[in-house]
């Protein structure tokens, strides 16, 4: 069993229009993964930035994995929620990034998206938040589901990963 | 400022102009106005470029001053533009530049400049005027736009401009001179006069006023020009002589007088632009020549167009003339060929194409068709995905997408585990198409409607008619083809012979075969079709006939169908002639068939036969030859000349002839005759085609009122009562549990049950199953008919408008005995058939107010992950499953139109797939080679395993900190044994769950069964099978507290933002004031009060040390040592001695392995207001409180006497030595649960202690009890006189206590999850109204109606009572002796891994059995917090409370109860909760029909449903066996005395032999005095009347056997008496007493032991232990 750990910490977020944000993030593993040690999926804080600045989650990430093949390698399903003046949230970006298959540190940048409305929608969300959300999870990674959505741009949601890979050499896959 | 004289060398030479330079000068004369002077020097090309040329030296040097006089402030797009002209010299983009340059001037100043018009069109789109009289500048400007390939008109005409201007002479001489003097002058610019240069501006204005120029006109010839630019062949340049010697750009320009004037105002006003005009100077003769505009007028041209150009028409053209000579104008479409859609081109512009290829005679371009040869629009209408278009059809109407309402933070935790859904199913109606209860004519009518339902179908499909005309269409092309082959083939042969090249002809061939076959094809389906369609039809009459006989024959119309035959008469020679042309078609292709065949294989025959006429030729010579070879053998004489070849030749031979031979190839056979194919192709037609005259038949199935039924006869008449009295409903399961039932309706004559019910279920996750039952019942009994299980929808799928069709059939066997059919019976006419029908349903998730779907959150369970829709849609596409060839045939089967559209993403897929790919796409999968696998079907190996273990804090490998990393060092067994345990834990759990279950569901019978077979087998097992038994037990207990963990899981995992924040508040107004007022309190109070203390949450308390206090304050009623036995046998040794009655104690508390101690305090009633405290560590320093819950340590509190022994032996030195010993005896002991401190967060109180049987050598001081504390007066409380205080809990020791935690950890939330529950809903929420109206008006009383059963259920606590028989052993005792009861069955109960409510529950059940007003008693104590004790009612006003674990009982006003609070009381048949104003027991009244008592059931409330007790109806108890006992008798005592020894360490044991017989004796009658003996008050291990202990043993009979033991040593001893549960167990408490610590020299044990055994293997032990030293 090739073992896989990922350590690292959700860093935080810039380009969002909004100035409070959490973000719960989620491993998504293939078939052959085995989560050893470690939560497979969390939520950050929400934090709140000054004009300007960049959100600040350093969420830490510690995720103890094993695996049968190469197949499925995780990834991290992202979704950004702001929070209102009266601590009410909603989505405002998905996101999915492939941790790194590279051993090492790695600062990762994973753009993110939100579906777009209608115009009331849009308004709605403008005036009084919400917004449209997608049913399901699945829609985020999912390429057959995807093209009927129309989005629109989020921010950018920072990570700093360190993979390290053990064993993997075994089974004739050079890292 | 820049000034003229900076260039000295640039003026002395003289050079040639060069295009290149000029314009690269230009650049630098207009721009480089704004450059540095270091820049152009530092250009060493540029140097060379100036130094060669004066006069664009000076045009710059002009310009430049001219500009900078107007914009002093250089503005810095130009010197961008700057930058980049250096750097790009030569490219053709200079006049670009120029603009670029004049632009970044003009925001500046208004520069004048004169340039060309459409140049300044370009540079701004304000009406700029550029002034620059230097006229060479503007040419070399000019010159610049020669860089720009003639692109257009525009640059056409200034080309014209510049080829005139290149014509400009050189400066003049006076320039000339100027240039001379401001070289000479170096650094002085040469100031000319103003006279001077108003002069000059004059004669240029002069020229510039002169007439129209050749430039002028060429303005205007370029329009004109520019139409014929592409199409006229220019003619030579003339280069015209300059005629009009006065040209200036002003007349272009033709700015108004006004202006002029006012410009050459603001010109004169400028010194230095007098120079420029000067270096124009005079042009003698003007190089331009004006020419008039030459027009040619339209019609001329359009005459010269005509001549010169060829139009074509837009009007069509000639169809035939498209085609090649000879070549039929073919139709795709018609042949039935797909024709895509060609791009949209007007016709006008495709008739002028088309006759423009004809004209040039083209003809290629044309296909057979006639049109232009194009290609299909390659932009689709249709936005394309690679899923099929219907597909996406069916998924764009399920959104993704969802409007949300921002929503509280909350929201975003309940997004994980599944919430529940709202469940929408709606049963439309159910359907019979066979039931027990038809008659046959239903049976008929039901399979009437069946072949109707499959008629119309193929009516509106009409597969047959298609067949036929696309027969048709086939045999037509056919013979269009054939008829097109003999022509080419004529056309070929007679015209072009060489045209049809062979290919073709094999083309024409291949087609062919292809049509024919597709004939054939197509013939055969028709006919299958037609056959299929001729059988429904005569069977449909069929049926309807027999339904019409049977009617008749029973007078009786059953059911109401009735089927409408239409008839259509039609022409009968018609139809024959039809049919005999059909007929000859058809023969005749049959024919040519067969001949083809026949063909086919006459031709393999013949090819065959040759082979095997060679090969057959082959043997015979072969044989021949062996032959010969043999005769030469025989005749002796071996040719040896012939050598290897005949050898060779001979191994030939044999192998050849070894083989057996070929049989002969048969001739095919031949085609049948004509008439046979005839009568063949006619009894086809026979069966497939309906004869010539009959008339064309049309069906249609109707409804006719049902005739009352009258006469008809009995069994019918029988049979429709029956009918008429059976019930059907449906019952709907989720998840196997009954959620809801329609309402029973009588079936209808029709046998269809009309329903349209719609249930809305609530889920809290994804069901497992959904299944609908069908049930249908007479009076009395129900039937379950069939049971349908619906696929449970998507997650995105709400209900459809139309419903959906469930089939559904039973399994059960009837039969009638009137006119009904029955099902099931083999051999029957009518009922043969199960029962079986339809069921129409809609389901699907409910819609929100928001239009959401209502589905629950969370992945569906995998067999509901695809939704029914898209997998019935995909099956539709799908080809079948199989391999690559499989599908490869599918496809060549299938023979997709490959140009349709529809087909294209199968088409690619499928060839995708059958090039070796995977069908699944997406690489092929990679495996890791080598790898085992999954060790065990988990994998990873042992230490991933560990790794996930510790994870998931399994209690084993939690503190393993340190994992290896090589999986060879990791320690296998222990996991191996974990595995084992847990699984076999799992296991028990599962079993008793299942007992569990059966005694939860009412069914007492087999729930009796299963506890008495459980005890039989628990019975068995002795000794060692005990102990295991024992460890299996509390494997169970693990599981089970495993099993609640997850299940509240959930509940406590949630923290709050308390235990992750710490907020310090922030001191304001009231809190400084209050700090203020703090001067003034009193220092010491004479009331103190207890101030509250911060509570400390989880995540704060890592990094504090929590510390448990323990606050001992004093003690009553210590027994005090013996005066009499002290001086008899210590004599004056022990210090202290001297007064009788001291007693020296001291209380030792013990808590996770710290040890402290109080001082020593003498006296019987000490006070010691100490305060010890303990360091806590909590499990992982983990203080969440899932972890603190799991803390199973105990405070442990010893009261010992601390007796010195002096040890001086010389009394001479006493005055002035001491040496003493100091030596512990044990007086008892209290154990006190951390559990139950932290969930009350303090305890405080004062308790009894657990005190040994009998102490030797103490005694209580009577003085000291303040009461009459005498062996009478602690009689047995059944006995006590009413009114009477039982003195029992005054005569043990007691200790005031107060316990708690620093800093307060906050006790854990009580835990709400939601139980299901198997008793009715009504009782459930009653319950739950009860506890909460309860609840919220005393909210620290905890109240329940129910409590979970072992299986996790909800069960009412009423339905635990009930009476239930004590084991007749013990009821044979005298009635004064009851109270053994409970003693015993409360250790039965603790082997049974009991808690109080089980020994509470147990005991209270036998006082109903006894005939006592008993109740369950629900409330709070110490040391086990919640807990449930019995009341019984001794008189009016009498009660007793008992505490059933340690058998005590006591009156409610005892002042000090362990009872502290009383919540509520439960009787067999009612709950009472407590609603008096105070809770602690003296002041709560008992009476439950007092005001004081809410009940649960009536009074307003819920009526007592009479809900079956869940307890058996009696107890099987066996008796264990004797010798068994005997045995483990013998074991325990040898094990106990082995673990004393070691106790003891290196202190050598001595058994005193003789002690331990006197010792045994007396431990025998222990437990038969308990049960016999009056005195014994709660004969249990603590006995009530200790203080008389002392005293009662010296009455014992064997008492006087002690005696003789003390008289001659001094003996210290302490009995023990426990239930026995394991042989630890018995040991730990034997080393609590304490004996094995006595050090004195010399000393003695004697240890006895006996085992009593009660019925169900409950065992009661007795453990005497002393220390006997000699007397001295």
């Amino acid at each position: 069993m090739a073992e896989v750990h990922v350590v690292g910490q959700i860093t935080g977020a810039s380009g969002f229009p909004d100035s409070s944000l959490l973000c719960k993030w989620l491993l998504q593993l293939g078939g052959g993964w085995r989560l050893v040690e470690g939560l497979a999926e969390g939520q950050t804080q929400a934090d709140r930035s000054e004009v300007g600045e960049e959100i600040v989650w350093c969420h830490p990430l510690d995720i103890h994995l094993s695996t049968r093949g190469i197949q499925g390698w995780p990834r991290l399903l992202l979704q950004v929620y702001r929070q209102d003046a009266l601590s009410r949230v909603d989505v405002c970006g998905y996101g999915i990034i492939h941790i790194p298959t590279h051993p090492g540190h790695h600062t990762l940048h994973c753009h993110t998206w939100r579906p777009v409305g209608t115009f009331s929608e849009e308004f709605r969300r403008a005036f009084l938040g919400g917004g449209p959300q997608l049913l399901s999870t699945e829609f985020i990674h999912s390429s057959l589901e995807r093209y009927r959505l129309s989005t629109i741009a989020s921010g950018t949601v920072h990570l700093d990963i360190g993979v390290i890979l053990r064993e993997f050499d075994k089974y004739g896959i050079a890292t | 400022m820049t000034r003229p004289g900076c260039f000295p060398r640039c003026v002395d030479e003289n050079g040639v102009r060069t295009p290149a330079h000029s314009a690269r000068v230009t650049q630098l004369a207009v721009a480089g106005t704004h450059l540095p002077r270091g820049l152009h020097h530092r250009d060493p090309g540029l140097r060379n470029c100036l130094s060669c040329r004066q006069g664009e030296n000076i045009a710059r040097h002009r310009t430049r001053r001219g500009t900078l006089s107007r914009s002093p402030e250089q503005p810095a797009p130009v010197h961008r533009c700057l930058e980049g002209a250096q750097r790009s010299y030569d490219l053709p983009g200079h006049a670009g530049m120029l603009f670029a340059a004049l632009q970044g001037c003009l925001p500046a100043a208004p520069l004048f400049f004169l340039c060309h018009a459409k140049v300044l069109s370009q540079v701004n789109t304000r009406p700029v005027t550029i002034h620059c009289r230097n006229t060479r500048l503007l040419q070399q400007a000019i010159t610049g736009f020669k860089g720009m390939r003639g692109r257009d008109v525009e640059s056409q005409a200034e080309r014209e401009a510049t080829r005139f201007f290149s014509a400009t002479p050189l400066p003049g001489p006076a320039s000339q001179q100027v240039l001379q003097a401001g070289s000479e002058g170096q650094a002085v610019l040469p100031g000319p006069s103003t006279a001077g240069e108003r002069k000059r501006a004059g004669r240029l204005r002069k020229l510039i006023t002169r007439g129209p120029t050749r430039f002028d006109e060429a303005r205007v010839t370029s329009r004109i020009q520019g139409e014929e630019f592409f199409t006229r062949v220019w003619p030579e340049e003339q280069h015209t002589a300059p005629s009009s010697p006065g040209f200036s750009l002003w007349d272009i320009l033709s700015p108004s007088k006004s202006q002029e004037k006012k410009d050459g105002e603001e010109e004169d006003a400028e010194g230095a632009e007098g120079e420029s005009h000067a270096l124009v100077g005079p042009h003698p003769c003007p190089p331009t020549r004006s020419t008039p505009a030459v027009y040619v007028p339209l019609h001329l041209r359009r005459i010269h167009q005509q001549s010169t150009l060829f139009l074509p028409s837009a009007l069509p053209s000639d169809l035939r003339s498209k085609l090649e000579e000879g070549v039929s104008v073919r139709d795709p479409l018609e042949e039935g060929l797909y024709v895509g859609e060609k791009p949209f081109l007007t016709p006008a512009n495709r008739n002028i194409v088309e006759n423009r290829l004809l004209r040039q005679n083209n003809r290629h371009w044309f296909s057979e068709t006639g049109s232009l040869e194009r290609l299909n629009t390659p932009i689709n209408e249709q936005f394309y995905h690679h899923l099929p278009p219907h597909l996406q059809e069916a998924q764009n109407k399920e959104p993704l997408t969802v409007f949300m309402e921002p929503q509280p933070i909350e929201s975003l935790q309940d997004c994980d585990e599944g919430t529940g859904g709202v469940l929408d199913l709606e049963l439309c109606g159910l359907h019979f198409t066979h039931h027990p209860l038809f008659s046959p004519e239903h049976v008929l009518a039901a399979q009437l409607t069946q072949d109707y339902k499959l008629y119309k179908q193929r009516v509106n499909l009409g597969a047959t008619r298609i067949l036929q005309a696309k027969l048709v269409v086939l045999r037509q092309s056919l013979a269009k083809l054939r008829e097109a082959g003999d022509t080419t083939n004529q056309l070929s042969q007679s015209l072009q012979p060489r045209h049809k090249t062979a290919r073709e002809e094999l083309d024409v061939a291949r087609r062919l075969e292809i049509y024919r076959r597709e004939v054939k094809a197509c013939r055969e389906e028709a006919n299958v079709e037609a056959e299929k369609d001729r059988q429904l039809l005569t069977g449909l009459l069929r049926t309807w006939r027999s339904i019409k006989d049977l009617r008749h024959s029973s007078r009786v119309h059953a059911t109401s169908i009735r089927l409408l035959i239409r008839k259509e008469e039609g022409d009968r020679a018609e139809e024959e002639e039809q049919r005999k042309v059909e007929l000859e078609e058809e023969v005749r292709e049959v024919l040519e068939e067969r001949q083809q065949e026949y063909e086919a294989q006459s031709k393999r025959y013949e090819k065959e036969l040759a082979e095997w006429k060679a090969e057959h030729k082959k043997r015979k010579e072969a044989r021949r030859r062996q032959e010969e070879r043999r005769k030469a053998a025989e005749e002796g004489s071996t040719p040896d000349a012939q050598g290897e070849e005949a050898l060779i030749q001979v191994a030939q031979d044999d192998t050849l002839l070894a083989s057996p031979e070929p049989p002969r190839p048969s001739r095919p056979p031949k085609p049948p005759p004509k008439h046979k194919v005839e009568l063949e192709v006619l009894e086809v037609f026979s069966r497939t085609r309906k004869p010539p005259g009959e008339p064309v038949v049309s069906l249609e199935l109707t409804q006719t009122p049902l005739p009352e039924l009258h006469n008809c006869p009995d069994p019918e008449k029988k049979r429709r009562q029956a009918v008429a009295k059976i019930h059907v409903w449906l019952r709907v399961l989720v998840n196997n549990k009954l959620v809801t039932q329609t309402s029973s309706t009588t079936l209808g004559a029709d046998f269809t049950l009309p329903l349209g019910h719609t249930f809305r279920m609530a889920l809290s996750s994804w069901p497992r199953s959904l299944t609908v039952e069908v049930v249908e019942g007479a009076s009395l009994r129900q039937t379950l008919v069939a049971s349908i299980t619906l696929p449970i929808p998507g997650c995105t799928a709400t209900t459809k408008d139309a419903p959906e069709v469930a089939q559904f059939s039973g399994s059960q066997v009837v039969s009638h005995s009137h006119a009904g059919v029955g099902c099931g019976q083999v051999g029957s006419q009518y009922g043969s058939s199960l029962t079986t029908g339809e069921l129409k349903y809609k389901l699907g998730w409910a819609t929100g107010a928001e239009g959401e779907v209502l589905a629950p959150l969370g992945p569906p369970p995998t067999h509901a992950a695809i939704p029914p829709s898209s997998s019935t849609a995909l099956k539709w596409v799908a080809p079948p499953e199989g391999g690559v060839a499989d599908t490869r045939q599918w496809l060549q089967e299938a023979r997709l139109d490959p140009n349709d559209p529809a087909n294209a993403a199968l088409i690619a897929h499928l060839q995708k797939s059958a090039g070796g790919r995977s069908v699944r796409g997406g690489g092929h999968y990679l495996e890791f080679e080598g790898v085992a696998g999954w060790e065990g079907g988990r994998g990873g190996g042992v230490r991933l395993r560990v790794l996930e273990l510790r994870d998931q804090g399994e209690p084993l490998y939690r503190d393993a900190r340190l994992v290896p990393a090589l999986e060879t060092q990791v320690l296998r067994d222990p996991l191996q044994n974990f595995e084992r345990r847990t699984r076999e834990m799992e296991e028990e759990a599962e079993a008793v769950v299942a007992v569990g279950d059966g005694g939860g569901s009412g069914d007492a019978g087999a729930s009796g069964d299963g506890e008495a077979e459980r005890v039989k087998e628990v019975g068995e097992g002795w000794g060692a099978e005990l102990e295991q038994r024992w460890e299996r037990v509390e494997g169970l207990l693990a599981s089970l507290r495993r099993r609640l963990q997850l299940r509240y899981s959930p509940e406590s995992a949630a923290p709050v933002l308390e235990d992750l924040v710490r907020e310090e508040s922030i001191p304001d107004i009231g809190t400084l004031g209050s700090s203020l007022a703090a001067v003034f309190r009193a220092r010491r109070p004479l009331r103190p009060t207890r101030r509250p203390r911060d509570r400390v949450r989880g995540a704060a308390l890592t990094d504090q040390h929590v510390q448990l206090i323990v606050h001992v304050a004093r003690a009553f009623n210590v027994p005090v040592r013996d005066p009499q036995q002290q001086q008899d046998s210590l004599g004056g040794g022990v210090g202290g001695g001297g007064d009788g009655g001291c007693v020296r104690t001291l209380v030792e508390v013990t808590f996770q392995r710290t040890t402290r101690s109080t001082s020593v305090a003498e006296g019987p009633n000490p006070t010691w207001n100490q305060q010890l405290s303990f360091p806590f560590r909590a499990p992982n320093d983990n203080f969440s409180p899932g972890s603190l819950q799991q803390v199973r340590e105990d405070v442990f509190l010893h009261l010992y006497d601390q007796v010195t022994q002096d040890l001086l032996d010389d009394p001479r030195l006493r005055p002035s030595t001491l040496h003493h010993r100091l030596h512990h005896r044990w007086l008892g002991s209290l154990t006190i649960p951390f559990s139950t401190i932290y969930a009350n967060a303090k305890i405080e109180g004062t308790f009894a202690l657990e005190e040994p049987v009998m102490l030797l050598g103490y005694t209580r001081e009577h003085r000291a009890a303040h009461l009459p504390a005498s062996s009478s007066s602690s009689s047995s409380p059944p006995n006590t006189p009413p009114g009477h205080l039982p003195s029992t809990s005054l005569a043990t020791t007691h200790l005031s206590l107060y316990i708690t935690l620093e800093p307060s950890l906050p006790p854990p939330e009580p835990l709400k999850a939601q139980f299901e529950s198997s008793e009715p809903e009504e009782v459930v929420s009653a319950g739950r109204e009860w506890v909460a109206a309860l609840a919220s008006r005393y909210p620290r009383r905890r109240f329940r109606t129910h409590v979970l059963d072992l299986s996790g259920r909800l069960v009412c606590l009423t339905r635990y009572l009930r009476p239930l028989p004590p084991p007749q052993e013990l009821m044979c005792q005298d009635s004064a002796a009851t109270g053994d009861i409970w003693a015993n069955s409360e250790q039965f109960l603790t082997l049974l891994t009991g808690d109080e409510e089980e020994h509470a529950v147990l005991l209270a059940c036998f006082f109903l059995h006894l005939g006592k007003t008993a109740y369950l008693l629900l409330g709070s104590g110490v040391p086990e917090g919640e807990t449930c004790y019995v009341v019984t009612r001794e008189s009016d006003a009498d009660w007793l409370v008992w505490q059933p674990s340690t058998g005590r009982c006591f009156s409610p006003r005892h002042p000090f109860t362990p009872l502290h609070a009383v919540y509520q009381l439960v009787s067999q048949d009612n709950i009472w909760g407590n609603v008096q104003k105070y809770d602690d027991p003296p002041r709560v009244s008992l009476d439950v029909g007092g005001s004081g008592w809410r009940p649960f059931f009536g009074r307003g409330g819920l009526r007592d449903p009479g809900l079956a007790s869940v307890q058996p109806p009696r107890l099987t108890l066996p008796l264990p066996d004797p010798a068994q006992v005997k045995e483990l008798q013998e074991r325990l005592e040898l094990s106990l005395r082995d673990a004393f020894m070691k106790w003891r360490g290196t202190n050598r044991t001595t058994w005193n032999r003789h002690a331990i017989k006197v010792l045994r004796k007396l431990v025998e009658r222990m437990e038969e005095t308990r049960t016999t003996a009056a005195a014994t008050a709660a004969p249990h291990h603590h006995p009530s009347g200790s203080s008389s202990s002392s005293l009662r043993h010296q009455h014992h009979p064997n008492h006087a056997l002690l005696a003789a033991i003390m008289k001659s040593h001094q003996v210290c001893g302490v009995c023990v008496h426990l239930g026995y549960s394991t042989a630890a167990g018995v040991v730990a408490a034997v080393h609590g007493a304490g004996v094995h610590l006595t050090q004195a020299p010399g000393v003695e044990f004697a240890l006895a032991l006996h085992l009593h055994p009660y019925p169900g293997q409950v065992l009661s032990v007795w453990v005497y232990v002393a220390a006997l030293v000699q007397r001295f």
